[in-house]
């Protein structure tokens, strides 16, 4: 509240730029309402300094400091390598999914042969003598070695290694029930992967080759790009970058 | 700050900081000795001085260059300044020469607060932090400077 007391102190305050806008209009409310101060008034805003413009120091190259030298980057590569690792990255996927499909495809195939043969619940194994074993001789030739370990009866389980052995070989010529195997596909690939059927295998390998090679195309394409960018990266190091707008500097990268 | 905004600096208040001690010292050698003596310590903090900080921080140099500049001078002179150059605004040379005058009369101190204040616009709070001060000393000491500037322009125009 400006007041007779204090209206000197408000006109100092205002002279030095330190009253806010209701401050001021209080002020100048009371100058309105005592004319002869006004006077007052003008004397104070004229204290004010302005400073004098044509007062300067000259060149300043004594000041300043000089820059280290900057090194042009050129960004160019970098949208070169960007892109060669972009389209490299495509052609891999683009490899891993035709041999996934491949191996998918023949992973498939093997699975629904082979279902039968790990059913959770177990399957009654008629006793097999020899008679039997030559009464239920399938279809498909089975080899010699599997017919011999026919021979023994499931029902016997010596604890020898070669008779565990011989026993585990059979097991899946004892567990195919007729109508299972008269189920299955001709392809003879049913029993077991040590005997699945040479042209699924090869074409299985074939599969896992050509991932092997699309991988490895994608590691040598990798390595090659570590490689471009070690390279920058040294030739840049100790350098800045400084970016502006006319002569004006916005910033500068170190690195 | 790295060399580049050291150089900034200098592009940017140089001549603020020549005026400033142009018209705390009365003399433009000595004033040029302030602005570059003020740089050479900005550039040997300038690990210790962001950007945004070098202006107070030039200005704090210059303002104690000058105090030490005045009272060397006092000792030899008796501590009167002469009067500053004319200003180039010719729209009221009179009023200008006058201030001029009544800011020479000024001590040291009253002299560096009054410019801070109009030259540089500082409130109150950042010419106590330049100058050392206090608040309600950078106020006492303004306020008067004010009232003894305002009495020298009354008088000349009581006379004229």
């Amino acid at each position: 509240m400006v007041n007779s007391e204090n209206y000197e102190e408000y006109l100092v305050l205002h002279a030095d730029g330190e009253l806010d806008e209701a401050e001021t209009a209080a002020l100048m409310a009371f100058i309105a309402g005592h004319p002869e101060l006004k006077a007052e008034l003008d004397a104070y805003e004229s204290t004010r300094l302005v400073p004098d413009e044509s007062l300067v120091f000259g060149p300043k190259a004594s000041l300043l400091k000089e820059v280290p030298a900057r090194k042009t980057i050129s960004l160019k590569g970098w949208w070169a390598y960007g892109a060669a690792a972009g389209l490299l990255l495509v052609a891999g996927i683009g490899i891993l999914r035709q041999t996934g499909q491949r191996t998918a495809t023949g992973i498939s195939a093997m699975a629904a042969a082979t279902a039968d043969l790990h059913r959770p619940e177990p399957v009654p194994l008629p006793a097999v003598t020899p008679a039997n074993a030559v009464a239920q001789a399938p279809a498909t030739p089975i080899r010699k070695e599997e017919v011999k370990t026919t021979t023994v009866p499931s029902t016997v389980a010596p604890v020898t290694g070669d008779i565990q052995l011989a026993q585990l070989t059979p097991r899946p010529a004892q567990s195919i029930p007729q109508p299972a195997m008269a189920e299955a596909p001709s392809a003879p690939e049913l029993i077991f992967a040590s005997a699945a059927a040479p042209a699924d295998r090869e074409g299985d390998l074939l599969a896992l080759a050509e991932k092997k090679e699309a991988l490895s195309l994608l590691g040598d394409a990798a390595a090659e790009q570590i490689d471009k960018v070690k390279k920058i990266r040294n030739s840049i190091k100790g350098t800045e970058l400084a970016v502006t707008i006319g002569s004006r500097e916005l910033f500068t990268l170190h690195f | 700050m790295d060399v580049y905004a050291y150089n900034d600096c200098v592009h940017q208040w140089t001549d603020a900081l020549f005026r400033f001690a142009c018209k705390c010292t009365g003399n433009e050698e000595d004033a040029r000795d302030i602005v570059q003596n003020s740089f050479v310590v900005l550039w040997e903090k300038r690990e210790a001085v962001p950007s945004e900080k070098a202006k107070p921080f030039l200005f704090q140099v210059a303002y104690r260059q000058s105090i030490d500049h005045y009272r060397k001078r006092k000792d030899l002179t008796g501590g009167e300044l002469p009067d500053t150059a004319a200003t180039a605004d010719g729209s009221n040379p009179d009023l200008k020469k006058v201030l001029d005058h009544a800011l020479s009369k000024l001590d040291e101190q009253s002299r560096a607060l009054v410019l801070l204040k109009d030259y540089e616009g500082y409130k109150y709070e950042e010419i106590a932090r330049i100058t050392g001060l206090t608040d309600a000393q950078v106020r006492v000491y303004l306020h008067r400077a004010r009232k003894t500037l305002k009495s020298f322009i009354v008088r000349v125009d009581n006379l004229i």
